[in-house]
């Protein structure tokens, strides 16, 4: 592998709870404007609570037919949105492009279990269901639309690992491109609510009754939320010789595992401590250099407190400067796309100079005494910007983005 | 980080619970003598479908493998494939002690994880309500499970991960292990690949209608004849311990072989369905050839991904005709989809195999080929198994969905 292949990032797209589209999505963030209401996607009388940050509505797709919009699945749609508007901003004329050299590494969730709950639902009601609810099940199923839509050849993978996923597949995108196997990523991730994981949660009591407060005394669980992030990745020469514009540059990542429980993050918080530990070694990266860390801040009673100690243990006294925050207080946790929504927020800070804010915060907890950045956005120029993403059975990861410096060129 | 891109990556450790044994010796046994490890399935109905074939697994004690306390919440997969990373670690002598733990890592290739748990989970939550729904089933309906589950059993705390891609899912999870190991961040992998076969995945496949018998004939997998009828499926788990060669050598271990290199690649398709061509696939198996300097004369005999649907078959073996030319006709070809049928993370079982063939310099054959279909013909189809003198491989890995894996590998 060749480590002095710089990876850039030269295209984003999104849809959130807050917009669709990066610019309305960037907009809610720096306005610190909270995406958690009701939801409607399916009846929620029966829970202990009805709120989620749900995409209120889709825009048309121009690529996608009215065949096909039957056929695809909330989470493909989502992920289909969100490539068209990466692939657009990065302006790569993929019918002049080798396409050979252009791989996908998304992470995914539930995937298109929506539709297969459809499918369930009526089973069980002794009701006809269409199979082709079925097709879209795979948790790789948008990475296959969207390869295919826009008939891309390279290397294609799909990681999942639920809440960290999409993260993972940012990682290992990079590690594509400097291994040689491509020379642009589509990396990111799509996930859509549904059902089974909303009453997952719900009978794991991990679920907020209102808004989801991470980092906050009172926080009573999390929030879950819906969208899609895309990061386009592409090698550094490739990218200035066509003049790309670039948003930051991914200097790497690490994963690990806890081993330690299946839903349960370690109390002390040593497995994302040795992420964040591995991810700055790795790299080579002081912990000092660190200006900002996008935290996994799920507002759960025990991860936002494992998570604050993590940081304390690889940042030692740094950690009380170091502005920490959790955009999923705006737009929910999305699970598998959760990654990479956050991957693109920190891009985007780094770009603009401006933190994203910890909404809902108010009261602070004795346990989590670090600086969340509460319910404001802020001037900060930041240079190196960490995003952690720790899931379901210890899988846990961290990456590492740099301001782009046209003076290193 | 020091860097040494020239070390090789080894197999030092081979684990498998699968229809044909559980246990290497077992399985490798089955598999040389040709026996098949599809029967009619016990586990769940099936009267109501036209296809009542699986490869189950039917004698699996979790208790020979660890203790109920761990397995007590664990569904079947990740029960399969922590089963199969006992062994995997026993054979590869791999003790983990908490000092070596964060260089040692874990990846699994599922398809789908646990779908009976998910099931059973769905189920409760329509049958008694939200209130009622059982968290106990919850924590296992993420695929990322049966690696995490792993991860716990041995303190395994290097890198941690999950790929989910179709049917490729674990020649994909070799391939991101191998990176991981080939890039420094770990010194061995537990690698595995998962799937469970209960009522929920046979009804999927059954109502997407790839299941065999498709033309209402008789039910079997035939791999490359002419009268092939789609798929049967199976259950199982295999974990392979992939290493740097001088973390191997310096325990004093022997691999069984190496892997030289792989390449993955996209096809011209849409969800559900495979290619139209086969060139994505040829491109696939030379590029990997490339990245491996291995040259397609030193490829002694192909591990074939055929699962005897009528397009993959047929798209196979043009491609490895269109890469190998006029080698093709003396170069053998086995599917061990015919003796095991197919899940989707099937991909390191089938390395497993290819792996004690080169041990073994014997050849699994492949079962149920009577007339080669006149569209994979010159392609040398073993089917008895074949004493030779083998020292590399080819792994083909192909999903419909449009996403190709092609491996190589090495006796050392």
């Amino acid at each position: 592998m060749d480590r002095e292949k710089r990876v850039l990032i030269t295209g984003l797209g999104a849809i959130t709870a807050l917009s669709a589209g990066v610019a309305g999505t960037w907009q809610g963030f720096k306005e610190g404007v909270c995406g958690i209401e009701n939801i409607d996607l399916f009846n929620t009388s029966r829970y202990r609570t009805n709120t989620g940050a749900q995409v209120k509505k889709l825009p048309p797709l121009s690529m996608v037919t009215h065949r096909e919009l039957k056929r695809l699945s909330r989470c493909d749609l989502f992920g289909l949105f969100a490539a068209e508007e990466a692939l657009n901003d990065a302006r790569l004329d993929l019918s002049t492009t080798n396409r050979e050299r252009i791989g996908i590494c998304l992470g995914g969730g539930a995937g298109g279990l929506l539709n297969a709950e459809h499918y369930r639902r009526k089973i069980f009601n002794q009701e006809r269901a269409k199979p082709s609810l079925l097709l879209s099940f795979s948790t790789c199923s948008t990475t296959d639309c969207i390869a295919n839509k826009y008939k891309i050849f390279g290397p294609r993978v799909t990681i999942a690992t639920a809440c960290s996923s999409s993260a993972t597949a940012i990682g290992y995108g990079s590690d594509l491109i400097r291994a040689g196997k491509a020379d642009v990523m589509i990396t990111g991730g799509s996930e859509s609510l549904c059902e089974l994981t909303f009453s997952g949660f719900n009978a794991l009591r991990l679920l907020d009754d209102t808004r989801c407060r991470p980092f906050d005394r009172n926080r009573k669980g999390l929030s879950l939320g819906e969208g899609a992030a895309i990061l386009i990745l592409e090698e550094g020469e490739r990218a200035r010789a066509r003049g790309a514009h670039s948003y930051g540059e991914l200097i790497g990542y690490a994963i690990n595992g806890d081993a330690y429980h299946m839903t349960s993050p370690e109390p002390d918080g040593e497995g994302a401590y040795l992420v964040m530990k591995r991810a700055l070694e790795l790299h080579s990266i002081e912990p000092s250099r660190i200006d900002y860390i996008n935290a996994h801040g799920t507002g759960t009673f025990i991860n936002d407190s494992a998570e604050t100690k993590a940081i304390k243990k690889a940042f030692g006294k740094e950690a009380y400067t170091i502005p920490v925050s959790s955009i999923k207080s705006m737009i929910g946790h999305c699970l598998g796309a959760a990654g990479a929504i956050e991957a693109l927020a920190t891009v985007l800070s780094i770009t603009h100079g401006i933190i994203t804010p910890t909404v809902g915060y108010k009261t602070p907890d004795p346990q989590c005494d670090l600086d969340y950045v509460p319910n404001q956005s802020r001037k900060h120029d930041l240079t190196y910007a960490m995003s952690n993403s720790f899931a379901f059975g210890g899988n846990n990861t961290s990456l590492i983005f740099k301001k782009y410096d046209l003076r290193h060129e | 980080m020091t860097l040494d891109m020239n070390s090789s990556i080894v197999i030092t450790g081979i684990g498998i619970i699968s229809p044909l044994g559980n246990s290497v010796e077992k399985f490798w046994q089955n598999c040389i003598a040709g026996n098949s490890g599809i029967t009619e399935i016990v586990g769940f109905d099936t009267s109501s479908y036209q296809s009542h074939l699986g490869a189950e697994i039917l004698d699996f004690n979790p208790k020979a493998f660890m203790n109920p306390m761990q397995y007590r919440k664990m569904s079947n997969a990740s029960r399969f494939a922590v089963a199969a990373s006992v062994q995997a670690l026993h054979d590869a002598s791999l003790p983990i002690s908490n000092s070596a733990s964060d260089r040692i890592g874990c990846m699994v290739g599922t398809g789908f994880g646990s779908t009976s748990y998910t099931d059973a989970f769905f189920s409760s939550l329509l049958k008694e309500g939200p209130e009622f729904a059982q968290p106990f089933f919850f924590s296992e309906t993420v695929p990322n499970a049966p690696a995490s589950q792993i991860s716990i059993a041995h303190k395994i705390r290097g890198p941690l991960s999950t790929v989910s891609h179709n049917n490729v899912s674990g020649e994909l999870a070799l391939c991101y292990a191998f990176d991981l190991l080939k890039s420094g961040r770990a010194d061995a992998m537990v690698v595995g690949g998962v799937d469970e076969l209960n009522d929920i995945i046979f009804h999927s496949y059954a109502q997407l209608g790839v299941l065999s018998p498709q033309d209402g004939g008789k039910e079997s997998v035939r791999p490359f004849d002419q009268k092939r009828n789609g798929i049967i499926l199976g259950e199982g788990a295999a974990v392979l311990v992939l290493e740097r060669e001088e973390h191997a050598y310096t325990r004093g271990v022997i691999p069984y072989g190496k892997i030289c290199g792989y390449a993955s690649g996209g096809d011209d398709t849409e969800v559900g369905k495979y290619g139209i061509s086969e060139d994505p696939i040829a491109k696939v198996i030379d590029t990997a050839l490339r990245a491996s300097r291995i040259a397609k004369q030193e490829i002694d005999f192909i591990s074939s991904a055929a699962n005897a649907s009528m397009v993959l078959d047929r798209l196979e073996a043009k491609a490895i005709k269109k890469v190998f030319g006029t080698l093709t006709q003396k170069l053998p070809v086995t599917a061990l989809k015919s003796q095991l049928g197919e899940y989707a993370g099937m991909g390191v079982m089938r390395m497993a195999a290819a792996i004690l063939t080169l041990k073994n310099q014997l050849i699994p054959p492949t079962l149920n080929l009577e007339t080669q279909d006149e569209e994979c013909k010159p392609l040398y189809v073993i089917k008895r198994p074949i004493r030779s003198p083998l020292k590399t491989g080819l792994l083909n890995g192909i999903s419909f969905g449009g996403a190709n894996v092609a491996i190589v590998f090495q006796k050392l």
